[in-house]
């Protein structure tokens, strides 16, 4: 136990529990330092941490979206990897085929269902827009589009009805201009991490119009063409018991200018790109982890030596060297548990504003883990933080427990 | 004598106030004009925040140049209306480009929001720290 004296002299106690505390106010460059050191390993362990998950949940979410086994797209669209594009990326673009290749995919051994997708891409939605994707879908055959959002919207789209992707910044009511076609929003979709958070989604009649009106204004790609003869990809669902690699290789062997594209390919594809980033993002926590870790027991063990007249002190009025040890490890735990919650909540304030710029930049489907799984995170992060803290400092701890206080306090004389 | 310390907040508010006034103009500004020379609105949410940001300079400024607790807690205050509406010119006050992955909505809102409300922090602790100054002088 210790007393000291305020300023106007009043007596209070200090007891072993409340020490470590005082020592940390009272020097307030030394505990900030070590402060910013288990912010930025607990900042790390956090931010790597959820944009690893968040590229995982895109990636899922991707799956769940696509719904097709194979989906058929014209050759040359294949080629520029155009439907990856927009569906991964965002990218704006369109091509066609023609209809009846729909209606053969139908007929062939194994297919279970088809449903024929439309692409338009808007080359202004207004005053201050940049083109706008527009997917249209067959409500009668989709099996791919309207299941996922469903969860967004119930009723049944109309004419000139439109649903905005989670990245469109239109709300709900407002009306969008393509091609001089006016369209209603009547709802939002949820976020998917992919692609098609950047487009809008309509039924087959309203883009067939969309479509007319651009021919109208002259769109290559579509002047020479009738709208109502043309379709973008199809999405084909395989039958149980068949291989979608047997129906993808007859759609690629025997249709002209389709090339069929197995959703599995994609995703496997993709989920190669995120193993690597993954992976440089868990090695670039681990070293953090590890400098730090140096860092700190560098830090503690100096700042132990700095402080063995202190500890010497401590001993002399009655401290034991269990209490001394105790008092150390306290310090870097406090130092441990504030200096983490800063370093989640810097994190925090870092990777969920600019998710949105950090998608563009990776290229991969991008979406945030539910909030417990945030929460959980951000708890095992602090954690981390809490138990780097006595680790490097258990050294010293141990150092200081076995310190000779006669020898310390004659050095000073 | 009684020792003038100046509080890190003196320091951190001119410091952040000018970050976003001129961050925004020059690092995470807006989308840029159109090829025909027009702009979008993101332009005129852009130009708000920074005239925003330029007028809690001034008044950081005069905040750092202030005496008395009392007169530093009262400048406090009357920037925290300010900080509040700064964070809210992004889409809400004037709204920003129609697809969220363009550079005034990944880029320009969440700086604007994140220095907003930082500033909106250290503001707060300002005048909990003149508060506690004010009383500790009425006290003596």
């Amino acid at each position: 136990m210790k007393t000291e004296k305020t300023e106007n002299n009043t007596k209070i106690t200090v007891t072993p529990q409340r020490l470590p505390l005082k020592n940390l106010i009272k020097r307030p460059a030394r505990s900030a330092a070590l402060l910013v050191l288990s912010a930025f390993l607990s900042f790390s362990v956090f931010g790597g941490s959820m944009v690893i998950s968040s590229l995982q949940s895109g990636l899922d979410s991707l799956q769940a979206r696509l719904g097709a086994d194979i989906i058929a797209v014209p050759d040359k669209a294949a080629r520029q990897n155009d439907l990856e594009a927009i569906l991964i990326q965002g990218a704006k673009g369109y091509f066609y085929m023609d209809k009846t290749n729909a209606d053969k995919i139908a007929q062939m051994e194994g297919v279970e269902s088809v449903s024929a997708q439309y692409f338009l891409a808007s080359v202004s939605a207004g005053c201050c827009s940049m083109p706008v994707q527009i997917i249209g879908f067959d409500p009668d055959t989709d099996f791919s589009v309207q299941p996922w959002i469903k969860k967004s919207y119930t009723k049944e789209l109309n004419t000139d009805d439109l649903l905005a992707g989670a990245n469109i910044n239109a709300e709900t009511g407002e009306n969008l201009r393509f091609y001089g076609h006016t369209c209603k929003v009547v709802g939002k979709l949820d976020k998917t991490g992919t692609g098609l958070d950047n487009a809008v989604f309509t039924n087959s009649d309203t883009i067939k119009a969309l479509m007319s009106s651009a021919k109208e204004k002259g769109d290559k790609v579509l002047e020479k063409n009738d709208p109502n003869t043309l379709v973008s990809s199809v999405m084909i669902k395989v039958k149980d018991g068949y291989e979608p690699d047997s129906i993808s290789d007859e759609i690629n062997i025997h249709m002209r200018h389709v090339t069929a594209v197995k959703t599995q390919n994609m995703i496997s594809g993709l989920a190669q790109s995120l193993s690597g980033v993954s992976d440089m993002t868990g090695a670039l926590m681990l070293a953090v982890w590890i400098l730090s870790l140096i860092v700190m027991a560098i830090a503690f063990s100096m700042i132990i030596n700095e402080r063995k007249r202190e500890f010497a002190v401590l001993r002399v009025i009655g401290a034991s060297r269990s209490t001394l040890a105790r008092m150390v490890l306290a310090e870097s735990s406090l130092l441990g548990l504030t200096g983490g919650i800063i370093g989640v909540i810097a994190a925090c304030a870092l990777v969920f504003p600019f998710s949105g710029a950090l998608e563009a930049k990776l290229g991969l489907p991008y979406l945030s883990p539910d909030a417990g799984r945030i929460l959980l995170t951000a708890v095992l992060a602090v954690l981390a933080a809490v138990i780097a803290g006595p680790l490097t400092s258990a050294f010293s701890a141990v150092k200081i427990s076995k310190l000779d206080t006669g020898l310390i306090l004659r050095e000073g004389n | 004598m009684e020792k003038n310390r100046i509080s890190p907040t003196n320091i951190i508010m001119p410091l952040l106030a000018a970050v976003l006034a001129l961050g925004t103009a020059f690092v995470f500004h807006a989308c840029p004009a159109h090829d025909d020379g027009s702009f979008m609105s993101c332009h005129w949410a852009q130009q708000t925040v920074f005239g925003l940001g330029c007028v809690m300079l001034v008044i950081s400024f005069a905040h750092l140049g202030a005496n008395s607790p009392r007169m530093k807690m009262g400048i406090s205050l009357a920037l925290l209306p300010i900080e509040i509406f700064t964070a809210l010119v992004p889409n809400i006050v004037i709204k920003l480009c129609m697809s969220n992955t363009m550079r005034c909505h990944s880029i320009m809102r969440p700086s604007v929001v994140v220095l907003s409300l930082l500033m909106l922090i250290v503001t707060c602790a300002d005048i909990f720290l003149c508060r506690k100054k004010e009383d500790a002088k009425n006290e003596n």
